[in-house]
């Protein structure tokens, strides 16, 4: 056996916390199970997308982007 | 649906970053990014023609983030920028409130501007990644 450190966000590790407490499991069993899924499945984490906010002078030059794809 | 990486982009932000992000994964996120919540859009008074869209990847090669600008219509997603999250100039805040990310973001979008207008782009179809 050995022991993983990790940084992570405070308000992440208290909510995480939390929500274990609620299943009455331990967070090191949700941890040990994610890095479990992580290796039998392989596969890569893509969070949710999030709209950014721009400026006027940005959104211009991506507008004119989106009229040169129109035309492509 | 089509992602969409200019010559630029792809040696000024992929190139680096081959080995930590693979190209299939940047189809996903660009997937994600085009059938992500909608509610900012419907919400708006008036809907863009193009919004940007920010993701978080996570690879066992290393966690970041990746940016897209959206056209709706056409359901087209471009690579703007892409950035391992220990990049604490711009990975670590991608927000047009952080000047650096903000010099950046203008400078890609002027290089896509003049990728397109010459045609030094790459194309890929998304549609068969779906199933994913």
């Amino acid at each position: 056996m050995t022991t993983l450190t990790i940084r992570i966000d405070e308000t992440l590790k208290g909510k995480a916390f939390k929500q274990a407490e609620k299943l009455g499991i331990p967070l090191t069993l949700i941890v040990k199970n994610a890095l479990r899924n992580f290796v039998a499945s392989g596969k890569v984490v893509i969070g949710e997308p999030e709209t950014i906010k721009v400026t006027p002078s940005i959104q211009k030059k991506m507008d004119k982007i989106g009229d040169l794809l129109s035309k492509k | 649906m089509k992602l969409i990486i200019t010559d630029s982009i792809e040696k000024h932000e992929l190139s680096a970053l081959e080995r930590v992000f693979s190209l299939s994964v940047i189809k996903v996120a660009a997937i994600k990014s085009l059938k992500g919540p909608g509610e900012n859009i419907k919400n708006s008074i008036s809907i863009p023609k193009t919004i940007l869209r920010k993701i978080y990847i996570t690879s066992s090669s290393g966690a970041g983030r990746a940016m897209f600008l959206l056209q709706i219509e056409a359901e087209k997603a471009i690579l703007v920028i892409i950035r391992q999250k220990k990049d604490k100039q711009i990975g670590a805040n991608m927000a047009v409130e952080n000047p650096k990310f903000k010099k950046v973001l203008e400078r890609n979008l002027d290089l896509i501007i003049r990728d397109l207008e010459v045609g030094k782009y790459k194309e890929y179809d998304l549609e068969s990644q779906i199933a994913i």
